[in-house]
This record gives structure tokens, sequence and C-alpha cells, in this order.
């Protein structure tokens, strides 16, 4: 699957950068809608919009720990002379929602806490076809969610990715990852014999919560960490549902 | 973090004004800026809320007043482009994030504003026959390595949210026109979100200005430390970036530079509206604006009172009115503190007597005025009470921006209301001196040219007496501001 289907849309635009994209008015309208239908099923189960920098610290990628190796971050330098360095930031909700989640969770009361955010996340890419939208670039844009709860049960999660999987009747297939250490669970779909990535699922348990020390007191005045999960739903979700529509749907829309 | 009280005396200093932001930002669910790297924050859910409603509305006026289309545009920009946008800003090289993102030997940056990114489109689209004029804004984070000191949302390394745009022309007549579109955009936007603002034009006086843009305009407040806030700018560019960035067409084989203009504003301007209608427990946002218009308090965590309040809570957000419970987690006296700090405008408690009599007293932030209700009626009553409260508390801003501010027509007047660091106009002619010599006196500085006034025509210069040909404001900008 190449990008030819994409321009033919006159959607995401060569930018004068290699692997990069600008989404033009035009597509940012379609996206804009599906973006909208998407954050209103997380708002109606209780899902919050928050925002977090792109910038992070050498700190925080402790969190990291066998998701995300070191040499795949992207590095920024203050000024030329490289006086310090930070990250880019892979994804939103999982290093940087700790810290929220950390000032929010006193109580069983404020669990379960459920926070997503629509931005961008960074990493670099490896491999041949750099140039293809459907393979995340170095930028990629996606709704990242978390949820804090006092139980270990990620079904909550699926039902959500399910549902919006049949708002976009998208066709997909559950790759669940028995051996990953946080359970991953992969959502994907094939175009033209490619397989294109839809959206992840982490199970986290108590680990990450125990290690950033967020805790709260439970009923009985104990003092309890969280269950952690996190979700990421891919822009390939709404690429795939602009080029299924095609031009005309969008022509309709100027 | 220590809890920062803002005294009601008019004589608060810029440091308590940045402690009681800091402090409120954080504690009314603004943003946190406990993230562990200077000069970045994170929003919570209700400040993210909120400023979505500023943005809505910024992008629906600069849309429907000034016809641009939105764009999205990715963080990097490559490091040649950047630099040519350099050979305009002194040092502006070193105040920015580099990264190899795909070779160590070839650098890119994260953007730090607009111009390189769309510059480079523009020229590009030119040379791909799109017809002229391209006006084109973004909302997006830009990087911007700041070595000073950093204050949430008013001077970020992070600088999310950067709300911007670039227009080019082939025609004088098209770039006047939207110049002055964007100024109307300015003047609209602020009066929306009830913050009164003044639009000057900076003089060429600094030298920074002459190096980067032809003119430039400006939409400015006063807080309430006396300090002049700069809250969005009209960039001039003329031909200076179309020639950096090859912005070209042709008419007849010969080639034109197309004139261009950008627009910018930022968080800050949250910031700014928090501030001047904030008080010493908090915020104090409009009905309007407010993500939460009510706040429902149990009294303490009895089943029926909290029944009645989630009752109360689904019934109004069915009827568009956003409620939210806040649960006996915390005492009374805590959540009512954090319901003050976050401006919630309304605000009602249940207790044994609401439970009993299926009546609330409904208060508001802003007066403190309570009115009994019929929980049915209470629809109406918000919604009869936002509009007043609206304009109330859009009306106290703009009589305390009134105190503030001030227009007068002779040197001893101007010098006696800048020693009390009153925002102030007087006339002027064109030479320097004149202005210059009210700055050394005053120790104030030029904030700008009133840019909508034409009365000075009938004045003369309060220094030299002759025919005045403007009226400059002079006043003390907050610190850092350039």
């Amino acid at each position: 699957m190449d990008n030819k289907k994409l321009a033919f849309s006159d959607i995401p635009s060569d930018y004068p950068l290699p692997n990069l994209y600008y989404f033009s008015s035009k597509f940012l309208k379609e996206i804009r809608k599906q973006l909208v239908d998407t954050t209103s099923i997380l708002n109606k189960n209780c899902f919050r919009q928050c925002h977090f920098p792109f910038l992070i610290p050498k700190s925080l990628l402790v969190y990291y720990n066998n998701l995300i190796s070191l040499e795949d971050f992207i590095k920024v330098y203050s000024g030329k002379d490289k006086r310090s360095h930070a990250f880019l930031r892979p994804d939103g909700i999982f290093s940087q929602g700790i810290t929220l989640a950390k000032e929010i969770i006193k109580s069983y009361k404020d669990l379960p806490l459920k926070l997503f955010e629509a931005s961008s996340g960074y990493k670099k890419v490896k491999g041949k076809n750099k140039k293809n939208i459907f393979i995340s670039p170095e930028e990629s844009f996606s709704i990242q969610g978390g949820i804090f709860t006092e139980n270990n049960d990620d079904k909550f999660i699926q039902s959500i990715i399910s549902k919006i999987f049949k708002k976009y009747a998208i066709s997909y297939t559950v790759k669940s990852d028995k051996s990953h250490k946080y359970g991953l669970i992969n959502y994907i779909t094939s175009i033209d014999g490619e397989v294109i990535n839809l959206a992840k699922i982490y199970n986290f348990n108590q680990e990450v919560t125990q290690r950033a020390n967020i805790y709260f007191f439970n009923k009985d005045g104990k003092r309890t960490f969280p269950y952690m999960y996190t979700f990421s739903l891919s822009q390939n979700i709404f690429l795939i549902n602009i080029l299924k529509n095609g031009r005309s749907k969008i022509k309709k829309n100027e | 973090m220590e809890e920062v009280k803002l005294r009601k005396t008019n004589n608060i200093s810029e440091e308590e004004l940045i402690d009681w932001l800091k402090f409120y930002i954080n504690f009314g669910e603004i943003v946190n800026d406990t993230f562990p790297a200077k000069g970045a924050c994170s929003w919570y859910p209700y400040g993210y809320s909120l400023i979505k409603k500023v943005l809505h509305l910024a992008s629906i006026i600069l849309i429907k007043e000034a016809k641009f289309k939105e764009i999205v545009l990715p963080s990097f920009v490559h490091g040649e482009d950047f630099m040519k946008e350099c050979q305009n800003i002194k040092d502006f090289s070193e105040r920015v994030y580099w990264s190899p993102l795909y070779k160590e030997d070839d650098l890119h940056v994260v953007t730090p504003t607009i111009e390189a990114q769309l510059g480079a489109l523009y020229s590009k689209w030119l040379q791909e026959n799109k017809k002229l004029p391209f006006k084109y804004f973004t909302i997006r984070g830009v990087g911007r390595y700041e070595t000073g000191r950093t204050i949430p949302l008013w001077k970020e390394r992070n600088v999310w949210p950067f709300f911007e745009g670039l227009t080019a022309h082939n025609s004088e007549s098209d770039f006047l026109t939207t110049i002055k579109q964007q100024v109307d955009f300015m003047e609209i936007f602020f009066d929306k979100l009830g913050i009164p603002v003044l639009v000057v034009e900076r003089p060429k006086v600094n030298p920074r200005l002459n190096e980067y843009s032809e003119r430039r305009i400006e939409a400015v407040t006063i807080t309430k430390d006396k300090r002049v806030v700069i809250l969005a700018n009209i960039y001039d560019l003329g031909e200076i970036f179309s020639k950096v960035y090859d912005i070209f067409y042709k008419i007849k084989n010969t080639k034109h530079y197309a004139l261009t203009s950008a627009i910018g504003l930022s968080g800050r301007v949250l910031a700014t509206l928090l501030t001047i209608n904030g008080d010493k427990d908090g915020f104090v946002l409009s009905p309007s604006l407010a993500p939460i218009k009510l706040a429902i308090l149990p009294v303490y965590s009895r089943e029926s009172f909290t029944k009645l309040a989630k009752k109360i809570e689904v019934f109004l957000n069915k009827k568009g009115i956003i409620s939210e419970t806040f649960p006996a987690i915390s005492s009374l006296g805590k959540r009512r503190k954090k319901i003050k700090a976050m401006g919630i405008p309304f605000i009602v408690e249940i207790g044994e007597n609401e439970v009993r009599k299926s009546s609330l007293l409904l208060k508001d932030r802003f007066s403190n005025i309570s009115v009994e209700c019929e929980i049915k009626k209470l629809p109406l009553l918000i919604k009869r009470r936002s509009k007043i409260l609206d304009e109330s508390i859009k009306e106290k801003a703009f009589k305390e921006f009134k105190l503030l501010t001030k227009s007068v027509k002779s040197k001893k007047e101007l010098l006696l209301n800048l020693k009390d660091e009153i925002l102030t106009e007087s006339f002027f002619c064109d030479d320097p001196n004149c202005y210059n010599q009210i700055v050394k006196l005053s120790k104030t500085e030029i904030i700008g040219r009133n840019y909508n006034t034409k009365t000075y025509k009938k004045h003369k210069c309060v220094v030299c007496g002759r025919k005045a040909s403007q009226s400059i404001y002079f006043g003390i900008k907050w610190k850092g501001e350039k």
C-alpha cells in the first residue's frame, strides 16, 4: 500500500520534509468529524480529555522499560551547541499521564480515573518502507487513553475499542500477546496484503503505579496501588475511513 | 504548595500576582506545573475544556472575519529552512530545540514559529500553480528554549497552545484588507472573551522590530499589578519573508514577491483572563465560558444527599447545563475552596433541608448572591442568571481597565499618571526626541501608537508644542516582555 490512494484523495499531503505530512484543511474537516465521534464515545464512558507537553525529561524514560528502547526516542538539544537535551514523547498518556494521575488520585472515590489525549507522538522509524503513512512515521497522531482502577479488568477498554471500530465499520483482528510483559493486545487490519496497526492495549497491573508511587486509600483506609491500563488508537483508523469514503465525500464537505 | 491570597488593595506587585497565578492555576485544575521538565505543563481535563473553548472561539472568528483556513503542520522544520528565518531574528537559533531526527549530521528544529514551515509550503504551492492569496492558521505546540524564569501559560519552553496564522498576497489592497480583518479579529475575540484591550502599533524604536517586520500591531491589556501584557500580535512582514522563502508569483515573466503577514496568540490569553477576573479565592469564570456551570455539593457522605446530587446532575446535563457533583471525599470547607478556586459560576449544596423540601439555594461565584429555587425550575434560573453574570463580569473587567488607563493632554498629567504606573496615552509629533524624553523622565516604556484613533489631529505634541501626528501609550510591561 503506497500513498497513491492518499494522494488521489487529496488528503494528507507531502510536506517539504521526508516522511512527514501536513493535514490540509479539507482533510482536517474530515478528521475533526471523526474525532468528535470518537471523543463523544469516550466522554460517554467517562473519559476526560487532557493535554501533555511534547518534551519529556530523561527521568520519565524509566517508565518505558521493556516498551521502547532508548535509541528509538527522538532526542532534542537546546541551541546548536547541544547545551542540554530532552526527548520527544513517544506517546502522551503513558509517562506523562502518570504525573497527572499522581496529582488527582487520593481516594478510592477518585477511581476509576479515565484520561485521554488526542495528539502527536514521536519515535524513530526503522525499515525500508518509510514513505508509507500507515507505518507510523516519526511523528504520528493518535488518541491515547489511560485507566486507573481498583480492579484488574481490561475488558472495559476492549469494549470501548470495539464500539469505536463498530462506529467506523472497520474489520479487524485481535492478537493477544500472552508472552508480553504487559499483556499487549494488538488490533490490526490488512490493506492490499499489508498489515496495518489500528490500536493497542497494555495492562500494566500495579507495576507502573507502584514504581511511580501513585496510591489511594481504599474503603478500609488501606494504602493501595491502582491498576493501570493504556490504549492507543492509531491515526490509521481515520485514514482508512477517509480512504474508504473517497474523494467524493470530502468534496461534498468542502 | 502554599496557598497564596490576593490582597484586595490595588497595590499588588508583579511577584504577588505571579505567585497567585501559579498557585491557583494548579489548585484550580487548569494546568499542573509539577511536570518534571522546566517550562512544560500538563493540562487537567478542566483546564483543557476551558482552553478548548477559547481556541474554538478564536478559530471561528478568524475563519469568519478574516477567511482563514485551518491546517495541521508537523512539529519539525528542516534546519536549513529555519536558518533562513534566523537571518531576520538575532540569536533565534540559540533559542530553539534542534533534533537529529533522521541523521546525526542533518539537524531539524522543533518548530518555534509558523513562518519557516508555511513559508516553505507557500513557495512549493506557488510553484505548483496554486493561486494566491493563502490564509492559513494552525493550533499546536511549539518549542522555545527559554533560559530565564518560566511561568505556566506565560513564558514556557513547551508552548501550548500556540495559535498562529500566515498570509500571502499578490495585491497590496488585499494585503491591507487582511491586516484590517486580523485587527477586527483581535477586537471581536477579546471582547467576546471579556478582556478589555487596546490595539496599538509599535513605532520602530526597538531594533529587534526593524529586523523582523515592517510593522507590528498588538492587542495589549493591563493587569491588576499595573503591568502591560501583549496578548496577540499581527506582523506586517512585507516582502521580508517572501524574499527569504522565495514566495513569488510571475506576471508576464516578471517575478513579484508576495506580501505576507502573520498573526499569533498563545495560552497567555487564558492566563490573563483568569488574572483580570480573579479574586482572593481564585478564578471567576463567565458562565458562557465555564466548562462546568454548576457544582453540586452533598454536605456530607449520606446516601440520600449523594442520590439527590446525582439526580440533579443528570437532570441539568440533559438540559445542556454542564454540572458536576463533588462527592464528600474531603470536608465541605475544602470542597467549597476548590470550587471557588476553579471559578465554577454556580454552586448548590445538598443537605437535610434540600432533600426534605425539594428546593435549593443557588449561589453564584461572582456576586455571592443566593436565590432559592425549586429543582425543576433550576435550568431556567441558571440560564437567566448566566446572562446577568456574563455581563456583570465583563462590566467589572472593563471598569477596572478604565481605572488603569488614561488619556491626557499635557506633559505634567502624563508624567503624574506614569508615576502611578497607569497605562497612559498622550499626543506627540514625529520627533523621537519628544517621546524618548518621556521614557527617560518616567522610566516607563513606549507601548505603542493608538491604532484606532485619529483624535491626535486636533492636538499638539505635549513635549514640543508642534502639531501632533500620533497618540502614544506609555506603561510598564511584564518582566521579560519584549
